[in-house]
């Protein structure tokens, strides 16, 4: 390439391709611009940042417009970074100048269009917002709350069956309870009468007061024997004869002068106290040939006072049977 | 600017009015709303892209929360209206987020 030649056919093509060059530039710039006026945009700042725009690299969401840069620089498609790709004529836009100049108003139609929209997208999302933190179940799709009801449904059913099965539980306490109570109730009572019968508990009732005293000679324990089991026949429920109670096992013995009774000497005057039908066994008593009129006929005197309310208040301690035991009942 | 003015306007409406949502449209409102959201970071990036067009916007704007809900709507009617809210929710989701990247690359060049 040393020669004139070429350098003249050099400089010829260098003119040639300078012209074209500079055609092409301009006749893009004026398509670019006349595309931006028509957007009612800044239409000098757009096209200076048309030639300096770097490719988008995702998809294109938004219209492709032809881009300048691409008609006289290969760089730049390759080119990440805008600033140092070609010197544009405006001031170098950064992404936060771009912002700023987003960011001030112009009354453009356009603006006030997505002012418009984004009004109703916050409503929207203020509205949603308040509906999803408000209420749980409002947001909920058909066949989610149909699920829900399913799951609510079944979970009452076996909480109910549970308070069946409690229920019944707590019955059968109570009911247990209820027996317990009255089995105790039942022994208790058992246990006053047969403490009363058995002479470990004092008794008091309708009843008569017995005088019973020595004539000329002292009386016989059969006498007063005779006298405890009319008393008993009469259906006297509880009987002391001088602050001894009389039980099952009570005797009467002869001794010297005196009379034993369950092993502890007794005196004249023996005084009587039964609880039972005052009528019945002042009649049984009186009958004769009975007790008192055999005491009379021996000498002694004997007088009954009945009473609508006597007192026994001796008692004895049942002593545990030496021979005799429960027999297995059922 | 007056974007953004009218986005708090319309937070603040909506959070002092606290509207009842009409029970059919309960449960488009969410979809909706993603989609929207997805057509506004569409435009944003266009308008940093400088192709902003304020038709394109609206355009795409309704079509996204009406495609959004028909879409849900057909899932109810046809039984799968969970999952394709889900699909629906996912796609718009990846937008939202590739549209957010490249805003990102346009302010912060990184």
């Amino acid at each position: 390439m040393g020669s004139v030649k070429d350098h003249a056919e050099d400089g010829a093509e260098n003119q040639l391709e300078n012209q074209l060059e500079n055609q092409l530039e301009n006749q893009l710039e004026n398509q670019a611009e006349n595309q931006l006026e028509n957007q009612a945009e800044h239409a000098a700042e757009h096209a200076a940042d048309k030639k300096s725009e770097p490719p988008v690299e995702t998809g294109a969401a938004a219209p492709q417009k032809p881009e300048p840069a691409d008609a006289h620089t290969e760089e730049a498609d390759t080119e990440e970074a805008d600033a140092d790709t070609e010197p544009p004529p405006a001031t170098p836009a950064s992404g936060w100048r771009r912002v700023a100049q987003l960011l001030r108003p112009h009354g453009t139609r356009s603006e006030l269009l997505s002012g418009l929209l984004c009004l109703a997208l916050g409503f929207a999302l203020a509205v949603q917002v308040g509906q999803s933190t408000g209420d749980q179940l409002s947001s909920l799709r058909q066949d989610e709350l149909v699920r829900l009801l399913d799951e609510v449904t079944q979970r009452a059913e076996q909480l109910d069956a549970e308070v069946a099965d409690l229920e019944e539980i707590r019955d059968d306490l109570q009911s247990e309870d209820g027996r317990d109570q009255a089995a105790r109730d039942l022994a208790q009572q058992r246990a006053a009468q047969e403490g009363i019968l058995s002479g470990r508990l004092p008794a008091q009732g309708p009843g008569v007061q017995i005088h019973v005293a020595d004539g000329g000679k002292p009386l016989e324990a059969q006498m007063l024997f005779n006298l405890l089991e009319e008393l008993r026949n009469a259906g006297a429920e509880a009987i002391q004869v001088n602050g001894v109670r009389l039980v099952t096992t009570s005797y009467f013995v002869d001794s010297g002068g005196g009379v034993v009774l369950d092993g502890a000497a007794i005196a004249s005057p023996y005084e009587w106290t039964a609880i039972g039908d005052p009528e019945t066994i002042d009649r049984a008593l009186e009958i004769p040939g009975g007790a008192l009129p055999r005491i009379r006929e021996e000498g002694g005197e004997a007088t009954t006072t009945p009473s609508d309310e006597v007192t026994v208040d001796a008692v004895r301690i049942p002593g545990e049977p030496e021979y005799a035991e429960p027999t297995d009942e059922e | 600017m007056i974007a953004i003015v009218g986005l708090v306007i319309g937070v603040v409406a909506g959070l002092v009015l606290q509207p009842t949502v009409p029970l059919i449209l309960q449960p488009y409102l969410p979809i909706a709303v993603v989609a929207a959201l997805d057509a506004l970071f569409g435009g944003l990036r266009a308008m940093l892209d400088g192709l902003f067009d304020d038709k394109v916007f609206l355009v795409s704007f309704l079509s996204n929360v009406v495609v959004a809900a028909f879409i849900v709507f057909l899932g109810d009617q046809l039984g799968v209206g969970g999952q394709l809210s889900t699909a629906v929710v996912v796609v718009l989701g990846i937008r939202i987020f590739s549209n957010a990247a490249s805003i990102r690359r346009h302010i912060f060049k990184a």
